[in-house]
């Protein structure tokens, strides 16, 4: 059959499936958890603005009360409570692992602050151990549920991470490509966590090589301007299929490229440019 | 008027039927053809001859559903205006676009055959569709049945264009599963 018999015979299916396709589409909410965690970021906002009033009324009673070189401590305002995602009771964890192996929090940042964040623990993905731990969930979430349902329980996913959710992630992780190393025992650490709970969803990916750690940040459906926007650049680089320039930022070194919806940040933090080595990547999709 | 009214007024050959039917789905025969002949007089073209080739099936056919089956009439009247008019090249447009995306599984080899493999595969393709959550269903046969654009079924589903290009796409991938596994070549 070719393309032409195809579409032939999609002029020839039920009558049924042809009317019902044009059904009209309720507008898109977001769901529960998403909808929780704004409300729950708006509630930590609201107490952080009223514990900084509290802290400056405080302030100014103790600086009317106390000659200048009296040493005041100021206490810190409390930590805000982590989110309640309501009747479900899911305790919001900072990250899970999905691996045996022990997380190493440190090799892995947020996302930059330039994206809409909330003050909570982030709702997270989190891949240790390899990139192929990104293939295997982007196969379970796109096979069928038990095949899912064994996945979550072999790789200790997080439960408030079910199919559909799985399935979203998987549609913004497919069509690009990402990093994968050439030399898998040069590779010193590695780190890769999928934000699910910030606008926008970001996958960062960060390997460390000869003390050079490299951050792959893909946010996705979303463009924005950049933090070194009026900089010189001091160099291109080519990442697969984009060639780009990057900036000095003292301390690292940035550079982006967007294509469509996708925009991908990739940060070096090294203070020698000689030691930046992209080479040692090839740039392809999962599963290619 | 129902539609079980209007068929009774083709099996009268009560004229009044076209008219009726016309104001009843003009629109929608109109949205189908402009998908694919992206003219507005071809799509004009294209609903009178649906009418007629509607007046001269009715009777004996008695569709037990008359919007899908006009759907139907329309969609091949214009896919077989379309091919006549580019018969000689591929230009830009909706049906150029939807064959390319379905080339990459089905290819360009002609092997079906017989009236008794088209049949099996409407069959297979009606299962398929059905096994299908309702969104990635309706999704595909709005791209592949009446040829609208995919700016057009991102803004009906709300969507980015690229989340329904993934959709498509995945489903795509797995009917062409599905027929490998049916033993379907593809």
């Amino acid at each position: 059959m070719n393309a032409k018999d195809f579409l032939d015979l999609m002029g020839e299916i039920d009558g049924d499936l042809i009317v019902n396709a044009k059904q009209p589409v309720a507008p898109r909410r977001a769901p529960a958890w998403r909808k929780l965690t704004v409300i729950a970021a708006a509630a930590c906002l609201l107490v952080g603005v009223l514990s900084a009033l509290v802290l400056i009324g405080m302030q100014q009673n103790v600086g009317d009360e106390l000659p200048m070189d009296t040493e005041t401590v100021i206490e810190s305002p409390e930590e805000s409570p982590p989110p309640d995602h309501g009747a479900d009771s899911i305790e919001t964890p900072t990250s899970f692992d999905t691996t045996d192996q022990p997380e190493d929090d440190s090799q892995i940042d947020a996302p930059s602050t330039e994206h809409e964040t909330t003050n909570d623990a982030p709702l997270t993905a989190t891949f240790s151990t390899s990139m192929q731990d990104i293939e295997l969930f982007i196969q379970a979430a796109n096979g069928s549920e038990e095949a899912f349902a064994q996945y979550a329980e072999q790789s200790k996913l997080y439960h408030g991470i079910n199919q559909n959710m799985a399935q979203e992630i998987s549609d913004n992780i497919s069509p690009w490509t990402y990093p994968f190393l050439l030399q898998a025992e040069n590779c010193d650490d590695f780190g890769a966590t999928y934000y699910i709970s910030y606008t926008p969803q970001v996958l960062d990916i960060i390997y460390k090589i000869d003390d050079v750690r490299y951050r792959f940040s893909y946010s996705y459906n979303y463009i924005d301007k950049h933090e070194y926007e009026g900089k010189t650049a001091v160099d291109t680089v080519t990442l697969g299929n984009y060639t780009f320039d990057i900036y000095d930022m003292d301390g690292y070194f940035v550079g982006s490229y967007t294509d469509n919806t996708l925009q991908m940040s990739l940060k070096i933090f090294t203070d020698d440019l000689n030691a930046i080595n992209l080479e040692q990547f090839e740039f392809r999709k999962f599963g290619s | 008027m129902d539609d079980r009214q209007i068929v009774t007024m083709y099996f009268a050959r009560n004229e009044s039927a076209l008219a009726v039917t016309q104001q009843k789905y003009g629109a929608y025969v109109m949205s189908i053809a402009q998908n694919i002949l992206d003219n507005l007089q071809d799509a004009q073209e294209c609903l009178n001859d649906a009418l007629l080739k509607l007046w001269n099936a009715i009777p004996p056919e008695q569709p037990r559903d008359l919007k899908a089956y006009i759907a139907k009439i329309a969609r091949n009247t214009a896919l077989d205006r379309y091919r006549e008019s580019h018969r000689a090249k591929r230009g830009s447009g909706q049906v150029t676009l939807a064959m390319t995306e379905v080339e990459d599984i089905f290819g360009r080899t002609d092997d079906l055959s017989s009236e008794m493999d088209r049949q099996a595969l409407v069959s297979f393709l009606n299962a398929f569709l059905k096994s299908q959550p309702t969104r990635e269903r309706n999704m595909f046969i709005l791209r592949y049945f009446y040829m609208e654009s995919v700016e057009a079924i991102a803004q009906t589903y709300h969507l980015k264009e690229s989340n329904v290009l993934v959709i498509l796409s995945r489903t795509r991938q797995k009917l062409k599963k599905a027929m490998e596994k049916e033993g379907y070549t593809v």
